[in-house]
């Protein structure tokens, strides 16, 4: 069989993305244990042979992180589950444009993030309340008592529930780009060069982000009563 | 934030390098305010921490499995994947891709038509019948595979849950379930009774009484299949009548107690009239309480020998004599009936939520919307004893909130154990919004006498608590 000529400007062809994956690559993959199938590759066994049990993979690998960033972004339980659906659907319909120049988690952190904007947007929830603000007398709850004193042995701070929900709750009323950094990276621990791409912002000032919200969860928690 | 406090606390989340951390450390050994801070801050970074990760649930999960499978990936543009192909390939692999491409496929066609056939000569019919659903009642849970009929019982209710959403069998209810994928719902053969699909993330299929019903996903509907049904256990254990002629009823207490009644002093007419009754432990005598009780009210008595039905004529409501009644109600969403190429759409934007079939004129609908006027409609049920309703209900508590504007309750009878004139309650309306375990903003109301939650309002009743959870 004749060779096909090869176009002259193949260096203007996009960088490969799932779509363009090779039958024998496709092979290649499906030669490989699940566990060490690339998130690229389980894209590529979706976009070009329809595999829902890699998609199924792909989803399973990434739920926990995604769901808990967009939670933790919402606040609300329903809400945190229809972005997640609406996420990964968004990312099976453009699989086909990903290129594993970004990481995966990458990609579908910022469509989570966006996704979830577009929430406060149309639900106009985001009515920031600066958590800076002073308590109302009436709420006003110390929360002195919710530290359960430290843990004799290895000195670890205890924390009481009643002080967690505080602390979830104050997370909730930081402004966006701080609740954003944070949440990567004190609980994905997601390193900042990550996080900026993610958020689109240069890695300094998302630092600044993380320290801001810590700053202001400490002076709300202090006003609150804890010292 | 002044510049002390945000290296303070870049230096305690690590984000200072080593060269950055030494003389700031120096500098907080000497500092009693600053290491106050720091005290503080390691409070604050103790209950961030502390904040567990949330993971979504199962069945959100599945319910996103279920939308994906409807998703078509948009697959590689053919031209240009060939090019690429084409470009890093050899020619052996080439050729071998041309075989892989069309050569094999069809001898892989031929080998699974081949293999399929050979399953269905070879392996017995069930044996590899993949599960569907799992069923649960009172008495607990079993797994329901491709084909199984799933039966209720009056007075207990049976749930069916899928991997996309949940299926509610209440009364004398029969449901085949066809399997159609691990993340879709499965297709129900309604025999008869009351079908609600409660929730599901994927369109659910149902045929009944010769209609195809189409529900769309997050559509919630009701279904009543009122058919003539009898099935009396040898033993007693099980009494279900449903619609049958009271003079069929007569000689059917003949062939399943040997007892044989006289109907010789009823009008044809009255004779010809249905009845329903239900009951379990039956023995003769308690067979006959149940008959008499639930014909009474077309005026069929029985003598002191208990064997002879005579008819005293009254005034009231006659029951239709038909020997089947199927009503279809859309509770959310939209839904379509479809019969012989004809489609009725239902549950949408301008149309109508309910429509209902009978058997005397069975190719005609009757279709109209739930309102306060429509109470004789079906919709979702409540049994109850007789007296005010709060007495009536097990299990009930005084409700705050009143009925919402459009809501409909609608009163029935039942026979249950010779217990005549409990009532059934059908309630629901376009301003319900109860959330539902694997939908959203359900608008059902399931109450039934099986001790789910009420709350009640005079002759208000609302469910608080989503089927399948108490308190």
């Amino acid at each position: 069989m004749a060779r096909r000529a090869a176009p002259q400007q193949t260096e203007k062809l996009p960088s490969p993305t799932a779509r363009h994956a090779t039958p024998a690559e496709l092979r290649s993959i499906e030669l490989k244990v699940p566990e060490e199938r690339s998130d690229f590759d389980l894209l590529k066994l979706y976009v070009k042979k329809q595999s829902a049990d890699a998609f199924e993979t792909l989803v399973t690998r990434h739920r926990r992180q995604v769901y808990n960033f967009i939670y933790k972004m919402v606040g609300k339980a329903e809400a945190a589950e229809d972005i997640f659906q609406e996420t990964f659907l968004r990312v099976i319909k453009n699989a086909h444009t990903y290129t594993p120049r970004a990481k995966f988690t990458t990609w579908c952190l910022q469509i989570a993030r966006n996704l979830s904007l577009d929430y406060f947007k149309r639900e106009g929830l985001r009515q920031h309340v600066s958590i800076d603000a002073s308590p109302n007398g009436d709420d006003e709850r110390s929360i002195a008592g919710l530290l359960q004193g430290s843990d004799p042995q290895s000195g670890e701070i205890l924390v009481s529930r009643e002080l967690v929900e505080e602390v979830r709750e104050a997370v909730t009323q930081l402004p966006d780009n701080q609740r954003e950094a944070l949440v990567l990276r004190m609980y994905d621990d997601m390193p900042y060069a990550e996080i900026a791409d993610v958020l689109g912002s240069p890695e300094g000032t998302v630092k600044y982000w993380v320290h801001e919200a810590i700053n202001s969860l400490a002076r709300h928690l202090e006003r609150r009563g804890l010292k | 934030m002044d510049e002390t406090r945000e290296k303070l606390i870049a230096w305690m989340i690590g984000d200072l390098s080593a060269e950055e951390s030494r003389p700031f450390e120096a500098r907080l050994a000497a500092d009693a305010a600053l290491q106050q801070q720091r005290n503080q801050l390691e409070r604050t970074l103790a209950a961030v921490r502390a904040v567990p990760a949330e993971d979504v649930s199962d069945r959100a999960f599945a319910r996103l499995m279920a939308a994906a499978a409807e998703v078509v990936p948009e697959s590689a543009d053919p031209a240009e994947a060939e090019i690429i192909a084409v470009e890093d390939t050899p020619d052996n692999v080439i050729r071998i891709n041309f075989l892989l491409r069309t050569v094999l496929p069809r001898v892989a066609a031929v080998a699974v038509i081949v293999f399929i056939f050979g399953l269905g000569v070879w392996i017995t019919p069930g044996s590899l019948r993949p599960t569907v659903a799992g069923v649960y009642d009172e008495h607990g849970m079993a797994m329901v595979v491709d084909g199984d009929l799933v039966e209720s019982r009056v007075g207990e209710p049976r749930r069916l849950t899928f991997a996309t959403g949940e299926v509610l069998l209440d009364g004398a209810t029969a449901v085949r379930v066809h399997a159609t994928g691990p993340y879709s719902a499965p297709a129900f053969d309604v025999e008869r009774g009351r079908v609600v699909v409660t929730a599901s993330a994927t369109p659910v299929s149902l045929n009944v009484g010769g209609r195809s019903v189409q529900l769309g996903k997050g559509s919630m509907l009701a279904v009543d299949f009122d058919h003539a049904y009898a099935n009396i256990a040898a033993d007693g254990s099980i009494v279900e009548v449903q619609r049958m002629p009271i003079g069929d009823v007569a000689d059917l207490a003949e062939s399943a107690y040997g007892v044989k009644l006289y109907a010789g002093g009823v009008p044809e007419s009255v004779r010809n009239t249905r009845v329903s009754f239900y009951g379990s432990n039956l023995d003769a005598e308690a067979f006959i309480d149940s008959f008499v009780e639930s014909a009474s009210r077309f005026g069929i008595t029985i003598d002191d020998t208990r064997r002879h039905l005579s008819y005293e004529p009254r005034s009231g409501r006659v029951e239709p004599n038909e020997e089947w009644k199927l009503d279809i109600a859309v509770l959310q969403g939209a839904a379509s009936v479809s019969e012989a190429g004809h489609i009725l759409p239902l549950g949408g934007k301008g149309l109508p939520n309910f429509v209902s079939f009978n058997a005397s004129e069975p190719t005609r609908a009757e279709v109209g919307s739930l309102g306060n006027e429509d109470l004789n409609r079906q919709v979702v049920w409540a049994a109850g004893a007789e007296g005010p309703l709060g007495e009536r209900l097990r299990d009930v508590k005084p409700s705050s909130e009143p009925l919402p504007d459009g809501s409909v309750i609608h009163t029935d009878s039942l026979v249950l154990n010779g217990e005549g004139g409990k009532r059934i309650f059908k309630l629901g309306g376009p301003d319900f919004d109860f959330p539902l375990a694997g939908g959203r903003h359900g608008r059902l109301v399931q109450l039934t006498n099986s001790g789910a939650v009420f709350e009640v309002q005079g002759e208000i009743v609302r469910e608080f608590m989503p089927f399948g959870q108490k308190d």
